[in-house]
């Protein structure tokens, strides 16, 4: 305040003060004694200090680890979709909202899918359940609750006969500029007080708009006799100021190292890269007698090269590998109630090759739902843009 | 050392293996050959090349 | 639980824990698919009955 301006006589609040002790301001008086007293004050005043300036960075919430490199590891490459022999999905759709459809899954001559299989799907606002059940008895089923915008708990369950059960529970909290993750699998507690199972704790926190680095801890005891373990991986994951391309690392407690690149070259094309380094130790035998004499670090490493091309009625996946396979997958709707899926893959340096064809049938189970398919709306009119089914 | 006093055939094998074939065996190859397709496969991915791959719809 | 000595569980309770344990799996198993099909059908508007519910070919 410049000393020219007569200071008005009475209006004690013009008054400059010490700098870093404050009268209190009308909002403090009304607040309660965690608010009003100087201590607290002081603190909640470092705390909005740095939280300005933690907005002032202007930071996204980086995503999950989950998905660190899902662009490339789901979206583009075909390790996702890849199945051999035959198989027919007969999808059923209730609703749209709330998504309520079930399916029917048949397939014939795969080592890994059943024979037949039933799954329901349900999803509102805020709850999603999933549910499969296969001709072996065995089960899979996912329950995901969101709580508000930035929690969400997660239930996986895996029954199946003959076979331990696997139980899930995850906790996952998205803030501003970080995310966190909370896992146990089959946890419990035995009578001695001792954790058994697998935890998993993860941390993604944003750096720049652009850059996040994160963590994560594995606590692991099978056994309440054996010992624990522990192990911590780093991530990081890199996104390009126009998001048109993505780059992710992660250096892996079991001594592997993953990178990948992705790029969206067209509005419809993607390209994905993405290398695999696994160290690992292999024990020696002696040569002679056959005993082993020690070990030997080796180090395992792959590249796989993948790209997907979107067209209005076909998708086209293709990926090339640095261990000599070539694969493809190739998704075609014929009818907007039949789509045809073809999957090939070869092995140049080990002289093999796989191959599956698949239907999958989209069928309506009720009335407004059949029309949409047939790209009506519920009073017979045709609709304006193509519906998405 | 000439092959004469060795015992024939164990160690003429060994001999035969060049630098590359060593250089073969040890893990930095693998590192080596994967970081540097990694490498290709990003400039790859960048270059107007793959810009070209793009069909013109 | 750390604070619990061991033998404060009898045989008789422990056996009642996995009891209760192996019937929530079964539970779990057989019920999980029902439930979320009970969930979806509580929630759409037409109400199909069991049979379109169950089966792969279209209802209308």
């Amino acid at each position: 305040m410049s000393s020219s301006t007569p200071l008005p006589l009475g209006d004690f609040s013009k008054i400059n003060t010490i700098p870093g002790v404050s009268p209190m301001t009308n909002e403090q008086k009304n607040g309660s004694f965690w608010s009003s007293n100087p201590i607290f004050s002081y603190l909640n005043d470092v705390y909005n200090n740095i939280h300005a300036h933690r907005q002032s960075l202007s930071l996204v919430n980086p995503g999950t680890i989950e998905n660190l490199n899902k662009e490339v590891s789901r979206d583009v490459f075909l390790t996702q979709y890849f199945f051999t022999g035959l198989r027919a999905d007969l999808n059923k759709a209730f609703a749209l909202n709330p998504a309520f459809q079930t399916s029917h899954t048949l397939s014939m001559g795969s080592p890994n899918l059943p024979s037949y299989a039933f799954s329901a799907l349900f999803a509102n606002d805020n709850l999603f359940m999933q549910g499969n059940f296969d001709n072996e008895m065995s089960l899979s089923g996912r329950l995901n609750y969101g709580w508000d915008k930035n929690n969400i708990s997660k239930v996986t369950l895996q029954i199946s006969q003959g076979q331990p059960t696997m139980c899930q529970l995850e906790q996952d909290y998205q803030g501003s500029d970080f995310s966190l993750n909370l896992k146990a699998l089959n946890p419990s507690v035995s009578t001695k007080g001792e954790f058994t199972g697998v935890a998993v704790g993860s941390i993604l926190q944003s750096v720049t708009p652009q850059f996040a680095l994160g963590l994560e801890a594995i606590y692991s005891r099978g056994q309440s006799t054996m010992p624990a373990d522990a192990a911590v991986s780093y991530v990081t994951r890199y996104v390009s100021p126009k998001q048109d391309w993505i780059f992710s690392g992660q250096l892996q407690a079991n001594g592997a190292l993953i990178t990948s690149f992705w790029r969206k070259v067209a509005p419809n094309v993607e390209a994905g890269l993405e290398t695999t380094l696994q160290a690992s130790m292999i024990p020696i035998s002696d040569p002679v007698i056959g005993t082993p004499i020690g070990v030997q670090p080796t180090i395992e490493g792959s590249t796989t090269l993948g790209c997907k091309y979107e067209y209005r009625q076909s998708v086209f996946r293709g990926s090339l590998d640095s261990n000599g396979k070539v694969g493809c997958f190739l998704e075609r709707k014929i009818l907007p109630t039949l789509s045809v899926l073809f999957c090939g893959e070869i092995d140049h340096f080990k002289q093999e090759s796989k191959l599956g064809c698949g239907l999958q049938f989209e069928t309506a189970g009720s009335e407004e739902l059949l029309m949409m398919q047939q790209g009506l709306d519920a009073n017979g009119n045709p609709l304006q843009a193509a519906p998405q089914i | 050392m000439s092959a004469r006093f060795g015992i024939p055939g164990a160690q003429a094998p060994a001999k035969k293996q060049s630098k590359l074939e060593q250089f073969r065996q040890t893990p930095a190859y693998p590192i080596l050959v994967n970081v540097s397709l990694f490498i290709a496969g990003v400039a790859f991915i960048q270059s107007p090349l793959m810009d070209m791959m793009a069909p013109q719809l | 639980m750390a604070f619990l000595p061991s033998f404060i569980l009898s045989d008789e309770s422990k056996e009642r824990i996995s009891k209760i344990l192996n019937l929530s799996q079964t539970v779990a198993h057989y019920g999980w698919l029902p439930f979320v099909l009970y969930l979806g059908w509580s929630h759409t508007s037409n109400r199909p009955n069991l049979f379109s519910l169950l089966s792969p070919l279209p209802s209308v």
